[in-house]
């Protein structure tokens, strides 16, 4: 109890700094957050305070093109760059010497050099003209009064996947943005991202906003286990690696991971989430395939993985009414981490060494099913030799061509059980 | 298995130096060490394996190939696995044909509403309409084999995916799908020894049918302005002709505040030809509700809880914390049927010198029991730490030290040392 509340004040402590932190760092004045997709444009530059100007005008009414004001966009390779305009820009139409004028542009006594968004990208602006029009990325600069009021003063990141696609241009991450450790865009970070990340996908894996960032690979780093054939012994473990790289993944402390989607401990907690059903473990693993290895071994660490509940004295009760003891209990509940372990492929599964039917007479074995369990239906077990129903069923008559009246068949057809 | 790396390494070549327009391809090598103790009587082992990752993207006009692949050996202490070859993908792409046709031939991941899984065949998908919004995809193959070799495959009848999805993807935000999913593989026969109607011990052999999983779903999802979101879906499975799951999510956006709200049914999800569906069990519920409320300085907090219902009896999972675009916290809770768990999540990464060398941090640590029978908790802690050097946007080293104690080990360390190169070309 006392570690638990030092924890706890542990705990509370660093919220509160981070907290704190958070209310006190700089609040912005800009856009509404829902707009944006990084953090980092909130540090977007605005000159509204230090001149008057007008776009739509000078581009307009007076006809002046955009490299005429932004003279050293032509030749820039670099986002460091200021691009904005100085005095020198104006004063190709201006007059800088009449003094009368100067209000026109300038707020009282202000005259400082404008300033421009740090962005931590690649970009040259000089590659890119050569290709397109200014106003086809800075949408609608052209009919306001500053580049806050633009449509889209920053194009969206879904407009460069158009030529950043592989194939025309490079779509690395780090072909164009410099600084890896802070790209996880806004609507990642929702709590329930992870459950909900199929929807936001548009119940698709070809969403082109999903695609802009994430490779094939991405998916299939998390969504494709692999099965180890060995016997994760201690001594001959399964320890795989792989990068994030590969799939272009490079949320912070996944950047580097000994596993693909979980924890460094998670093999020894995994029974929690499992229980939970928090995730569906199915999705990327199949249970037959990939449990078994390390559950039927030990699972490669030294205290071996006997679940507590095998070992109760009421685990497993025999006799008529007796329930079955806390096994049923539990496969009733939770019959997935029943096949966790028990279902292997190609072996026979534990369950039956009790739950056969050998004699094909009821009453006289555990009770496996619900009551009225495939009551009426028309199974495979009618056709197919490889029904299922057949690993536990094996008197001499449970088989497709068994006569109505005996055993298994008698069941339902006729028979006197 | 190196004859198949050698023929794939030179189909890469052959293509990417006479064929292809472009050329991305990344490629990382790791040294990866570990040295641990155990908790029963402090037995230390320590051991050196090396892994290799290749990706490439070969692409000309709307034709494309790509491969993720992985080998591996140990370098000291052989566990037992020595060399490993994991080829992930490996795909003919063509996209956009005649205009209305994506093609991809090869070993690929699919996602087409209930039907997914890994796939050694062919996938299609039709796009028509004034903005391609109906889609129709069709796919089937081989399964891919477990540990993504080439062997292991059965006869095609007994080791196959295949399906269908019809989807709808609407400018008004509506996204809908109907899919169809047929799944099948082998499993060895085996002899077991059993008693016969008289009672004796007897030997009996068993062959069992290759029918896993035949699915049908709709999915739905709705997104209203980023304000409304919602989705759902609905499964069904033939087989055992019930509906495994059904789930229902919507969330609302006001302001910097987002609410949302989930319901889930789920039967398990078992194969047919496995015995477990015939035992007596139950399905599971479950509600999740969740609040997030974003700063302006892009700082988002958040609280979620869950609730699992099982048959009499349920589990309570609980998630407080906050997260920024480099660095987050959280603590989460569990508590229940499904067992008892307290512990945080701790994780950052900064730039210490602009565009060059970044670090990253976490720390994940846990006081669990699990299931409820347990009595004692146990404690897990781990600490990874890491730093990227970047001398040039193409070339990274990586070093990473990763630390575990846990009830079954003293220690567990780790270090990983990495060199990734990526290259991107454009050829013709």
């Amino acid at each position: 109890m006392k570690a638990a509340k030092g924890y706890l004040k542990f705990l509370a402590l660093i919220f509160g700094i981070l907290f704190y932190a958070a209310y006190t760092q700089g609040i912005s004045t800009s856009e509404s957050y829902g707009r944006r997709i990084f953090a980092e444009e909130e540090k977007s530059a605005d000159n509204s305070k230090v001149i008057k100007f007008n776009h739509g005008l000078h581009v307009n009414e007076v006809g002046v093109k955009c490299e005429d004001c932004h003279s050293k966009v032509v030749g820039s390779t670099s986002s460091k760059q200021n691009l904005n305009p100085v005095k020198k820009d104006c004063a190709v139409c201006h007059d800088m010497n009449e003094q009368k004028e100067c209000g026109l542009c300038h707020y009282d006594n202000k005259y400082v050099k404008l300033t421009a968004t740090v962005r931590e990208l690649n970009f040259s602006h000089k590659l890119h003209i050569s290709k397109k029009k200014c106003t086809e990325c800075h949408v609608g600069l052209d009919k306001v009064k500053f580049s806050k009021e633009a449509e889209s003063v920053i194009p969206p990141m879904e407009n460069c996947y158009t030529c950043h696609n592989n194939s025309t241009a490079m779509s690395e991450c780090s072909a164009c943005h410099t600084n890896l450790t802070n790209l996880i865009p806004v609507n990642h970070r929702s709590p329930n991202f992870l459950n909900n990340h199929t929807s936001v996908a548009g119940v698709s894996s070809t969403d082109k906003n999903c695609m802009m960032c994430h490779t094939d690979n991405f998916c299939q780093v998390c969504h494709s286990s692999k099965t180890y054939t060995g016997k994760n012994s201690p001594d001959d473990f399964f320890a795989p690696y792989y990068t994030k790289d590969g799939a272009r993944r490079i949320d912070r402390e996944n950047l580097q991971k000994l596993t693909t989607s979980h924890n460094i401990n998670y093999r020894y907690t995994h029974g929690i989430d499992a229980g939970q059903k928090t995730f569906e473990c199915k999705t990327c693993h199949s249970p037959d395939e990939f449990c078994a290895p390390c559950h039927q071994n030990g699972g490669e660490i030294p205290t071996g993985v006997l679940p507590l509940s095998h070992t109760q004295v009421n685990f497993v009760t025999l006799g008529v009414n007796s329930g079955g003891g806390l096994h049923a209990n539990l496969a009733k509940k939770d019959i997935e981490s029943c096949q966790s372990c028990h279902d292997v492929q190609g072996a026979d599964p534990a369950c039956i060494k009790c739950h056969v039917d050998n004699d094909g007479v009821k009453g006289t074995n555990p009770r496996t099913h619900e009551r009225g369990f495939l009551s009426g239906e028309n199974g495979d077990w009618h056709s197919n030799p490889g029904s299922v129903c057949y690993l536990c069923h094996t008197d001499p008559n449970a088989a497709p061509s068994g006569s109505a009246g005996r055993g298994f068949c008698g069941y339902c057809h006729g028979g006197g059980n | 298995m190196k004859t198949a790396i050698t023929l794939l390494f030179i189909f890469i070549a052959f293509v990417s130096n006479s064929l292809s327009q472009s050329l991305n391809l990344r490629f990382n090598h790791f040294f990866y060490s570990w040295e641990r103790a155990d908790s029963i009587n402090g037995d230390m082992k320590s051991h050196l394996r090396g892994y290799q990752n290749l990706s490439a993207d070969i692409n000309k006009n709307n034709w494309g190939f790509s491969t993720w692949m992985q080998t591996g050996e140990d370098f000291t202490n052989r566990v037992g696995r020595g060399f490993d070859f994991s080829l992930y993908n490996a795909y003919i792409k063509g996209t956009n044909l005649f205009g209305a046709l994506d093609l991809k031939f090869g070993r690929q991941l699919v996602f087409a509403g209930v039907g997914r899984g890994s796939l050694d065949g062919i996938l299609m998908k039709l796009k028509t309409g004034k903005f391609s919004e109906y889609q129709f995809t069709v796919y089937g193959g081989f399964n891919t084999p477990g540990n993504y070799s080439f062997t292991n495959y059965g006869s095609l009848n007994n080791d196959f995916l295949a399906g269908a999805r019809l989807g709808y993807y609407g400018p008004q935000g509506i996204v809908a799908g109907l899919s169809f999913m047929e799944k099948r593989r082998y499993q060895s026969g085996y002899s077991a020894t059993r008693l016969d109607s008289a009672f004796n011990t007897a030997e009996y052999r068993f062959e069992t049918d290759s029918k896993q999983l035949t699915l049908a779903g709709f999915d739905f999802s709705y997104n209203y302005l980023n304000k409304l979101e919602t989705f759902g879906k609905l499964y069904y499975d033939f087989n055992r002709e019930l509906i495994y799951k059904g789930e229902l999510n919507a969330a609302y956006s006001f302001g910097s505040a987002r609410i949302s709200a989930s319901y889930l049914y789920r039967e398990p999800l078992i194969n047919y030809n496995s015995i477990f569906w015939t035992f007596d069990h139950n399905s599971y519920r479950e509600f999740e509700g969740a609040f997030s409320y974003t700063l302006n300085n892009g700082y988002m907090l958040f609280a979620k809880a869950a609730n699992v219902s099982y048959e009499e009896d349920n589990s309570l999972r609980y998630q407080i914390g906050f997260s920024a675009a480099n660095f987050g916290l959280s603590c989460i809770g569990y508590s229940g049927f499904a067992g008892n768990s307290l512990g945080f999540n701790a994780n950052g990464s900064m730039q210490l010198i602009k565009e060059e060398l970044s670090a990253s941090a976490s720390v994940n640590y846990s006081n669990y029991r699990i299931g409820n029978i347990e009595q004692e908790n146990s404690n897990a802690l781990g600490i990874l730490a890491g730093l990227d050097y970047t001398p040039d946007r193409k070339f990274t080293v990586s070093l990473q030290g990763q630390l575990a104690t846990n009830k079954n080990y003293q220690y567990d360390s780790r270090v990983l040392l990495g060199f990734n190169y990526w290259l991107f070309s454009k050829l013709n």
